[in-house]
């Protein structure tokens, strides 16, 4: 594979940053948009040149933590007017941000030893499960509101309740990570997001309705199942260790999949409206 | 919202953010990463503020009549043209100075309890 060089690393930084500004309200876009995007590239470019890529990923936890709490701020402001079509349309977007989340996560599993200490850039790639969790919730629940009508009832809330899942998974994350014993939220949001994936999963192979391959969900669900169960653990380290990537990846690759595939469909419908 | 009828003290306390953006300011105008590069100076770079903190504080200071936008732009050749520079507004000026005068008091208050001694040996 061609490794990418820090300016188009960096460059690919950016065009993720510039996707999450639809997150705030289109006003405030359109006016500080293009000047915020300029100011997360100033610093960038000083964090990479004064710390290398470290600097650059701390930039990256100021960012989304500043993005989160301005957002919600922004939107208090309008009075939360974010209509559910928009958010609908925001679906894949969150899904292709929630499974670039999940891929870049899945390397901190290449810890070498023990895993109950993650430490250095394995440490730093844990805490993308966070905001991978977060965007995968968001965009659970907007596939659902998204295909509202041809889901069904039974398929509308498994994907809610898999969303709010996934969103407990993120919240658990960040829990644990200030206090340990918290480890349990995590443990409960898993399992709800797997418990209603797994639902949504057999019910999509019964009646597909997303754009995708129809045991495309069902395959994430139990891939998610065999590592929260981890029924596959051996004794070698190293298969452990690569069996828990792969599954990691799968799912990171999987979401990003459909965010892209329902991203397309949005495209062609409003080609097709023009 | 207008200043027409605030005095100063009626913008008092400010925010860490508000205050540190005057401050930053207190010499000229800045663009946003400009202002960034100040506060971080002039706090031994304990302050980060991500994009959506700096231009949403920008924009409530603007709304309140703190700063103003300027099309001037110090050194020209130097400079990216998309920038927006901020400058500090007459009112904006006095708002920092009341709110220094406010807090030089409360450090005055503290010298005076003998609570800077550790801060200072």
């Amino acid at each position: 594979m061609k490794q990418m060089t820090p300016t188009r690393w960096m460059a690919f930084s950016a065009r993720i940053y510039r996707a999450l500004l639809v997150l705030y309200p289109a006003e405030y876009r359109r006016e500080y948009g293009r000047l915020m995007l300029q100011y997360f590239r100033d610093v960038s470019c000083d964090r990479y040149y004064r710390h290398g890529t470290i600097g650059v990923a701390l930039w990256w936890c100021t960012t989304l933590f500043d993005l989160t709490t301005t957002v919600i701020e922004q939107r208090r402001k309008v009075k939360f007017i974010m209509s559910k079509s928009t958010f609908a349309q925001l679906t894949g977007t969150l899904l292709v941000m929630g499974g670039l989340f999940g891929v870049g996560a899945a390397f901190s599993q290449f810890q070498p030893g023990d895993h109950s200490t993650y430490t250095g850039i394995y440490q730093l790639l844990t805490f993308l499960f966070v905001p991978g969790f977060l965007f995968i919730g968001l965009g659970a629940i907007g596939l659902g509101l998204r295909y509202d009508w041809p889901l069904g009832t039974a398929g509308r809330w498994t994907l809610y309740l898999s969303g709010v899942g996934a969103l407990v998974m993120a919240l658990g994350g960040v829990a644990s990570a200030i206090n340990e014993s918290l480890w349990n939220i995590y443990f409960g949001g898993s399992v709800l997001h797997v418990a209603a994936l797994i639902a949504f999963g057999l019910l999509h192979v019964w009646k597909p309705t997303l754009p995708i391959f129809r045991a495309l969900p069902l395959q994430l669900a139990l891939g998610v199942l065999i590592l929260l169960l981890g029924v596959l653990q051996t004794d070698s380290e190293a298969i452990n260790n690569m069996l828990s990537f792969l599954l990691f990846l799968g799912m990171g690759l999987v979401w990003l999949a459909i965010g892209l595939a329902v991203n397309r469909q949005q495209r062609v419908a409003e080609l097709v409206a023009a | 919202m207008s200043n027409a009828a605030l005095r100063p003290n009626d913008m008092l306390p400010l925010t860490p953010a508000v205050f540190h953006i005057l401050l930053a300011l207190a010499d000229g105008e800045k663009h946003g990463y400009s202002i960034m590069q100040e506060v971080s100076r002039i706090t031994n770079e304990t302050i980060k503020m991500g994009p959506g903190t700096l231009y949403g504080t920008l924009k409530r200071m603007l709304e309140a009549h703190l700063i103003e936008e300027t099309d001037e732009r110090p050194d020209p050749a130097m400079d990216d043209e998309r920038r927006r520079y901020y400058r500090l507004t007459a009112f904006g000026e006095r708002v920092a100075q009341a709110e220094a005068g406010r807090l030089a008091l409360l450090l005055n208050v503290a010298h005076s309890k003998r609570l800077m001694g550790g801060a200072t040996s």
